[in-house]
């Protein structure tokens, strides 16, 4: 695991809690590229995101010590507040669309500008892309669709007991490929 | 759980998918299971390292817009009204004590003042120079009143402080001919200050007040700055060599200070741990001892706690 609280998002909080607007611009510029993406992937609509990444980051901004070091990386929560904000999005529109939209892969033209794709980030895509496709649509309807196992198990036509297994498979398979690839805790960057 | 651990759910649970009652019987379960706890957590990175590959560059634009719609909800604070608000703070403090004293008590001896008035007029005196450059109008703080005049003469530093301003280079009290720019004398401003105000409170028999973690960090910040530079000035400096200072508590930091004026870096040669707050007191001349826990090279440790022991205003 790693050491919490991390003393840099220490230092982030304590600066957005004080007002510092040199603070805030770091937390974008460090962060900014992952809560768009994330709300991307979600909404699937390039404006949906900007608002989502916007209202994440003013929230941040508004209220900082929400944002507790000690319970986890300032990445990962941002990183949740803006799936959490990405799928209430969705949900307010058609819901049958947006299970349909996550079963087919994202259209090229929206993904594949995308100059910050490292090798690291290819190769978690593709660990995601070699599952089979019973695992790859129960993790993308439960991760980017916000559905609980259950409602995983509706859209697919499956047990609940299989999506509960599914899930878990596919995480454990992703995470397999990943480590023997030599990743490590965190997400290496190149 | 049926069983006995996490029912196959640790995976709907890493992605957030489990209902509600359901997701907090699993953490109430890996809070006392280390395999269930071990798996929750591994399965929790992959999920975030799905999310994490996901990263997206936005379109440039965004980023001032994301500024101006954060401005418009909370204004951000400047340096200049940052530094203005920590020592408005301890001004408001020591306005506070002197108000109370009786005339007797004017006259008693305070720190290493002959009286409180004394120190007043000497306070006055120290902020005189960087009302000058703030251009705060010189007669402000005159007058035979020494509380209302210097009270009136912060209360203008204040009002004066702005970012040019803050770049304005100015004499610092205490350390003949050493210049530094404004926002380093008003941290100064704030430490001589608090310290007059605790000086204030022997008087009057109250107990030492402890400032803000972040008016400690400042004023280790500033110090650190000058001690270089006041190890050469004092001979004590150490080329080569380095003290790694160990803050706790309040305004808690670590510091690595070089004991020479040098661009090259320096090799640590001794360790001192102490709280940030005595550290400060022992900066303002407040401590007979240190009382702080070394390590390594003692003779270096202590030519260091010796010098920093000067960098008052008095």
């Amino acid at each position: 695991m790693l050491g919490l609280p991390d003393q840099n998002d220490v230092r982030m909080r304590d600066g957005l809690i004080a007002g510092s607007e040199p603070i805030l611009a770091e937390a974008y510029d460090t962060y900014g590229p992952l809560v768009y993406g994330m709300a991307l992937h979600v909404t699937r609509d390039r404006g949906a995101a900007e608002d989502i990444t916007q209202d994440v980051f003013v929230d941040l901004w508004r209220r900082p010590e929400r944002y507790d070091p000690e319970r986890s990386p300032l990445r990962s929560w941002l990183l949740l507040i803006a799936r959490r904000r990405a799928i209430d999005c969705i949900r307010r529109r058609d819901a049958r669309e947006s299970a349909r939209l996550a079963m087919v892969d994202p259209p090229p033209t929206l993904l594949e500008d995308d100059v910050l794709a490292s090798t690291a980030h290819k190769r978690v895509r593709k660990a995601v892309a070699d599952l089979p496709s019973t695992h790859r649509q129960a993790i993308l309807l439960a991760y980017y669709r916000g559905l609980t196992y259950r409602q995983v198990a509706q859209a697919l036509g499956i047990p609940e007991g299989t999506a509960k297994w599914r899930l878990r498979n596919a995480l454990h398979r992703i995470g397999a490929q990943l480590r023997a690839e030599g990743f490590g805790d965190r997400l290496e960057y190149e | 759980m049926t069983d006995g651990h996490t029912d196959a759910l640790a995976g709907a649970y890493a992605l957030g998918a489990c209902p509600p009652d359901e997701a907090q019987s699993v953490a109430e379960h890996a809070r006392t299971c280390p395999t269930c706890a071990a798996e929750v957590a591994e399965l929790a990175r992959v999920a975030e390292w799905i999310g994490t590959a996901g990263e997206h560059r936005p379109a440039a634009g965004l980023r001032s817009r994301v500024l101006a719609a954060a401005r418009a909800a909370r204004p951000p604070t400047t340096e200049a009204s940052r530094l203005g608000e920590v020592y408005g703070a301890q001004v408001a403090e020591l306005d506070g004590l002197l108000a109370v004293l009786t005339e007797p008590q004017w006259l008693l001896p305070s720190g290493p003042h002959r009286s409180v008035r004394d120190l007043v007029v000497h306070l006055r005196g120290n902020d005189e120079r960087v009302a000058a450059v703030s251009g705060v109008d010189p007669a402000t703080g005159s007058g035979a009143d020494p509380r209302r005049g210097w009270r009136r003469q912060a209360d203008a530093i204040i009002e004066a402080l702005d970012s040019p301003v803050l770049d304005e280079p100015v004499q610092l009290a205490g350390h003949a001919g050493v210049r530094r720019p404004v926002r380093e004398a008003m941290v100064q401003r704030g430490f001589e200050t608090w310290i007059h105000a605790e000086d204030v409170r022997v008087v009057l028999g109250l107990p030492p007040r402890v400032p803000s973690a972040r008016q400690l960090a400042d004023i280790v910040d500033f110090a650190a700055g000058l001690l270089p530079g006041a190890m050469a000035a004092a001979g004590r400096a150490h080329p080569g060599k380095a003290v790694h200072l160990v803050l706790t508590g309040p305004g808690a930091g670590t510091r690595q200070i070089a004991l020479a004026p040098a661009s090259a870096p320096a090799a640590v040669a001794a360790g001192i741990t102490l709280p940030a707050e005595r550290f400060c007191r022992l900066l303002a001349g407040r401590l007979t001892s240190a009382g702080a826990e070394i390590d390594g090279d003692r003779g270096v440790a202590v030519d260091f706690l010796t010098v920093a022991a000067t960098m008052g205003c008095d």
